[in-house]
């Protein structure tokens, strides 16, 4: 039954051109740097208070394992602790965050480099990852030292360049200019973890990463490139996992043997036991349609994102209404406003032309109307959300959904809060991807209502265990 | 400084619409309704021996019945959602309404399941049941259970059989303008082929084929009695291929149904050994290959096929799940052709396998993790269902004959 079978995934333009030949512009002087904690700020310890002096590196908040995930949070700039300030996260909501004032001449802490990582043991090189505050840096911020506190039986480590999203080529510039660091990265992962084996998977046709890629390890017989397909969502770890090793697992890949990190990460890893520095600044692409200098740049980590689209040229003068986005079209988040921070987790900010609204106006020549509906002047990829038709059932959706769900039937179940419905549809498998509302031709925001569903039922479950 | 937007991700698409995907439906049916009258024209000029001025008459009604079916259904629509729905009241609203409600294709689907010879009155009646009982009633575009042109279809079938059993004759037919006679009546204008089939037992022998209709290639360009748009094979196919490249329809659904259809009447044929052994030559008659093209070609399967059974809104929505509607649409449509002595196995398969959308739905409902025990037993029961059914239809039809 091979034939009828989903295909899972949807090749999408990857608008990349713009920045990927572009090396990344390195921007160190941000006045201020926010460093955010969470919504409350005050689940975290804080090891500053203002007025203090900051050195960069330097620990200034931690949150122990009691009070949600651990995190280590560092100051990225050397200078002086102004106070807390509330600004918006990459999710949309407003942190509390540490302000420091930048003194721009980046005072580092002290540090004895590591020459041989081989002497060192595992629960050393554990530690100096936790305490270097190493997270994902593909966009999920998930603390990377847990993914290798419980290694027995991983035998592969694979190192996820595969970048699925449109626009964004912070990856892809990581992978050129850092080659070395990514490489040692993955080597010392893979002695944390024990693994005899590491894969670097990126996507098909890119030949210039997969040579620089290949030169690199040709040296490493147990490091293997692999590609897989350029469809979206290729990078998702259940995918990569699959596509890569063709094994599935049920909740955690550590299930089935693998550890999947991002190649930003290992790069992170890489310069937390070589230089002892901990993640003080990223690659992030400025890109969009509405930006005039699409870009990367090498940022401190809590430069405000409107510092950067400054950068850039700021915003085109054509565009009446934009939509700024931290992160990646198809997942990242839409912000009320340009004054965001930079985090860890955020790969891209996007300046996107706003969508105006459709709407067809009354009292039109017939001949108009005829153009406007058969969507030959107004329509683009932008319009689709205020002209919704009714669902056709055309399985669009059903076909292309990476978790291979039926994203049209769970978002009936959604709008009728039918929680059996929605559990029998395996709901909470769902990773808003947003592959359903992209592909639909009656211009549905499926994902959104799925997602209203799924939060729905997590609520009805949890009472009915209570 | 730009007015910065929020809206829930993702924040671009895909540039698909309803209607590009709606649009390549009157692409491939709209000519079909000039070639059906162009058809029709030559098949009563050429092989019936009509005058030219009798021909252009034929040619005329065919063009009429066609546009009655699909101005019914066009007016139908403007009026429930003039009066019913209140969606509209002037000239633009209008044409707003049904470029996105598509009533025109339904008519056209519809009418081009129509007989030459149907009353108008008839025509009307139907397009009205098909819009407004089989469309408009249950909520509209999207929300019917069945496909719409077919309880047009199926209605006027039931209430005027006796006219439709007319309407599809050759030897008189009755336009708008008048009964034309065919003086040069035989056994070719009399009844359509399947019916011909259940006259003769269910078993027709290829020499009885070239005798009443001449060569195939004669069925397959469409010059035998049928419904208008029935017997287009060729305009049929080439719809098909159009349809699977611009990715509008699912290939497979349309092949599995022929493809069961043909197997299945190859086995009632192989069983009464209607052919000729591969010894002597190959030929259409070699291993009576002839007669599951004979079921393919005739009867509207392939209209059914290509353009009613992939409508999306009355089919299951995963893929797994339209591939065993396909093959259940064709074990059914065989069954009614050769066991109920029903040309219209296509309509009623159709029909009746719609109801079983919502079964299937649940049948492949959550994450789809591979094939599943209880599915390799549904396929198992299928084909056991098909093999059976086979074996039963080539006893009795022996026993008839």
């Amino acid at each position: 039954m091979k034939l009828f079978k989903a295909k899972k995934g949807i090749h999408i333009p990857g608008k990349k051109e713009d920045t990927s030949k572009l090396p990344s512009v390195k921007y160190i002087s941000p006045e201020y740097v926010y460093i955010p904690l969470s919504v409350k700020g005050s689940d975290f310890e804080m090891f500053v208070k203002p007025g203090d002096q900051v050195k960069l590196g330097q620990q200034i908040a931690k949150r122990e394992r009691d009070k949600g995930l651990p995190l280590v949070k560092h100051a990225t700039v050397s200078g002086e602790v102004v106070g807390t300030e509330r600004k918006l996260h990459r999710t949309g909501l407003p942190y509390v965050c540490i302000k420091i004032k930048n003194d721009f001449l980046d005072t580092p802490v002290e540090f004895t480099p590591i020459e041989d990582i081989d002497k060192l043991d595992n629960v050393k090189l554990l530690e100096i990852m936790r305490e270097s505050g190493v997270v994902g840096l593909g966009g999920a911020g998930f603390p990377t030292f847990l993914k290798y506190q419980n290694t027995k039986d991983i035998d592969t480590i694979i190192l996820n360049g595969a970048e699925c999203e449109p626009y964004i080529t912070a990856d892809y510039r990581i992978i050129l200019e850092r080659t070395d660091s990514v490489i040692d990265g993955l080597r010392i992962m893979m002695k944390v973890a024990d693994a005899p084996n590491g894969i670097i998977a990126i996507k098909k046709g890119k030949k210039e990463v997969y040579k620089v890629l290949c030169e690199a390890t040709a040296q490493y017989d147990n490091i293997k490139i692999m590609q897989v397909p350029d469809e979206y969502p290729a990078g998702w770890e259940r995918q990569i996992v699959y596509r890569t090793l063709k094994r599935s697992y049920e909740n955690f890949p550590f299930e089935c043997g693998v550890i999947v990190n991002n190649v930003a990460t290992s790069a992170a890893v890489s310069q937390a036991v070589r230089e002892g520095m901990p993640v003080i600044e990223r690659i992030v692409t400025v890109a969009g349609d509405a930006v005039v200098k699409p870009r990367n740049y090498r940022v401190r980590i809590g430069t405000l994102a409107s510092d950067l689209i400054q950068l850039s040229g700021g915003y085109a003068p054509e565009h009446k209404d934009v939509r700024v986005i931290s992160g990646g079209p198809m997942m990242g988040v839409s912000q009320k406003n340009d004054e965001f921070v930079v985090t860890r987790a955020v790969s891209a900010i996007l300046v996107l032309s706003g969508t105006s609204e459709y709407q067809v106006p009354h009292h039109q020549p017939a001949g108009d109307v005829l153009l406007n509906v058969l969507h030959f002047v107004e329509h683009d990829d932008r319009h689709f959300e205020r002209d919704e038709q009714p669902c056709v059932r055309c399985g669009n959706c059903v076909k292309h959904c990476p978790a291979g769900l039926q994203p049209t039937l769970l978002r009936i179940a959604a709008q009728a809060k039918d929680e059996d419905l929605l559990g029998k549809l395996d709901v909470m498998k769902c990773i808003n991807c947003g592959t359903c509302a992209y592909v639909c031709p009656s211009h549905i925001e499926v994902n959104e209502v799925i997602n209203k569903g799924k939060k729905y039922y997590q609520v009805k479950t949890r009472n009915k265990k209570k | 400084m730009p007015n910065i937007q929020v809206d829930p991700h993702p924040h671009i698409h895909s540039g698909k619409s309803t209607h590009k995907y709606m649009l390549d439906l009157p692409i491939t049916t709209y000519p079909m309704a000039i070639i059906a009258m162009l058809i029709q024209f030559l098949f009563v000029t050429m092989y019936l021996g009509a005058s030219f001025s009798e021909g252009i008459l034929v040619a005329l009604q065919a063009g009429i019945v066609i546009f009655a079916g699909v101005f019914s259904c066009i007016a139908a629509e403007t009026i429930w959602n003039r009066y019913v729905n209140k969606e509209f009241n002037d000239f633009a609203g209008w044409f707003r309404s049904m470029a996105t409600t598509y009533p025109s294709i339904t008519g056209m689907l519809y009418a081009l399941t129509l007989p030459l010879g149907t009353p108008i009155y008839i025509v009307i009646i139907g397009g009205f049941v098909a819009i407004i009982i089989g469309k408009s009633l249950f909520g509209g575009v999207g929300h019917n259970i069945f496909n719409p042109a077919l309880i047009g279809r199926a209605f006027i079938t039931v209430a005027y059989s006796g006219a439709l059993g007319q309407a599809v004759k050759y030897d008189t037919i009755h336009t708008v303008f008048g009964d034309i006679t065919i003086k040069a009546a035989d056994a070719i204008s009399t009844a359509s082929p399947l019916a011909k089939v259940t006259q003769n037992g269910g078993l027709l022998s290829f020499d009885a084929i070239e005798n009443i209709y001449g060569s195939f290639s004669k069925l397959f360009m469409g010059f035998y009695p049928s419904a208008l748009g029935e017997s287009l094979s060729f305009w049929i196919i080439l719809a098909f291929i159009y349809l699977v490249v611009k990715k509008t329809i699912d290939w497979f659904v349309p092949v599995l149904y022929v493809l069961v259809v043909f197997l299945m009447s190859w086995g009632v044929a192989l069983y009464h050994q209607l052919g000729t052994p591969i010894s002597e030559g190959l030929s259409l008659q070699t291993l009576a290959i002839y007669f599951p093209i004979f079921h393919v070609l005739t009867g509207g399967l392939l209209l059914g096929a290509v353009f009613m059974a992939t409508e999306p809104v009355t089919s299951p929505i995963t893929r797994r799940g339209r591939a065993i509607f396909a093959v259940y649409l064709g074990i059914i449509t065989f069954a009614i052709r050769v066991l109920a002595n029903l040309p219209e196995g296509v309509l009623y398969s159709i029909l009746f396998m719609n109801m079983f959308v919502p079964i299937m739905d649940r049948f492949y409902m959550g994450q789809d993790k591979g094939m599943k025990r209880k599915e390799y037993v549904l396929w198992a029961v299928t084909i056991l269902i098909a093999v059976g059914v086979t074996l039963y239809a080539a006893v009795k039809l022996g026993g008839a004959a």
